[in-house]
């Protein structure tokens, strides 16, 4: 396995032992070595959480009271085994006669949308996109947004409207602000010739995601 | 179901190791294995681990089918260096 690894390095880790039932922090290792760096990674160092912080969005969605449908979880999959690849129906309304073809895809589109056949963590996602910010805030998750060095502000910012960000999902509530700030870039066009820039093109962009303390 | 994870999922290894307390926890890890993250607790105890590289490198070249490759390899890497 060893071999297999792309690089020599030897790869950093942090430690933090807490005691749950009163917040103290019993042990912490800030890196492999002190002497080989001071950096301390365990409260210092901004990292993605991945899907360790899934458990806060079910959280979010639990305190919303959102309620996924559970009693047909393989409906979709068994309706779509029975039904061919495309079906064509034809109703005749009074004199009208209307055909309609529905396809596997349309199908899907249409349980996509059904919370009882989506996937939970979708669910939750959508459930608790505007509970997060609170029920992040109230457990303490959540840190000012900050890319790891050599980072700007750009990127920072895509990856935010992405949901990529560190720390993004405590502000999803700002995502779509993010998105929309995009599309105004993008549809900014470029001055013409003899035409004075605007007042706002050539800086770089704004930074939308800031960080409001509790 | 965060008891599963130690029971029967990526922290199975720490059932194999002979931890037998009654824990929960969740794994974690982002794109091409560039953080591996674990949180594991009991009644008592909460810990959390983060393994990866400070310039944002994948720990591992190749992931595995099982999931648990990047704590085997940090294990294999603490045996050798202890050796």
């Amino acid at each position: 396995m060893l071999a297999r690894r792309k690089r020599k390095g030897r790869a950093q880790a942090a430690l933090l032992a807490v005691d749950p039932r009163t917040g103290e922090i019993l042990a912490m290792v800030g890196g492999r070595s002190y002497n080989q760096s001071q950096y301390n990674r365990a409260i210092v160092a901004r990292r993605q959480p991945g899907s360790v912080f899934k458990p806060f969005v079910y959280l979010a969605a639990f305190e919303r009271g959102g309620r996924r449908r559970t009693q047909r979880p393989h409906a979709g999959v068994a309706d779509q085994r029975r039904r061919p690849r495309s079906s064509r129906s034809t109703t005749r309304r009074g004199s009208r006669r209307t055909t309609t073809t529905t396809t596997a895809r349309s199908r899907g589109a249409a349980r996509s949308r059904c919370p009882a056949t989506s996937e939970p963590f979708t669910w939750a996602r959508r459930s608790a996109s505007t509970r997060l910010p609170k029920s992040g805030r109230r457990v303490g998750v959540g840190t000012p947004p900050k890319g790891f060095p050599g980072d700007h502000a750009r990127r920072v910012r895509a990856d935010a409207a992405r949901g990529c960000a560190g720390v993004h999902a405590v502000h999803q509530r700002r995502r779509g602000a993010v998105a929309q700030g995009h599309r105004r870039d993008r549809r900014r066009r470029a001055p013409r010739r003899g035409e004075r820039p605007a007042a706002s093109q050539g800086r770089a962009p704004r930074h939308h995601v800031s960080w409001s303390p509790t | 179901m965060m008891r599963s994870v130690l029971n029967e999922g990526t922290g199975a290894g720490a059932r194999a190791a002979g931890f037998t307390l009654d824990a929960a926890g969740k794994s974690g890890t982002t794109n091409d294995l560039r953080d591996a993250w674990f949180v594991g607790f009991t009644p008592e105890l909460l810990t959390v681990v983060w393994v990866g590289f400070d310039d944002n490198q994948p720990v591992v070249a190749q992931r595995q089918p099982g999931g648990a490759s990047h704590l085997d390899a940090v294990h294999e890497e603490r045996d050798g260096g202890a050796a």
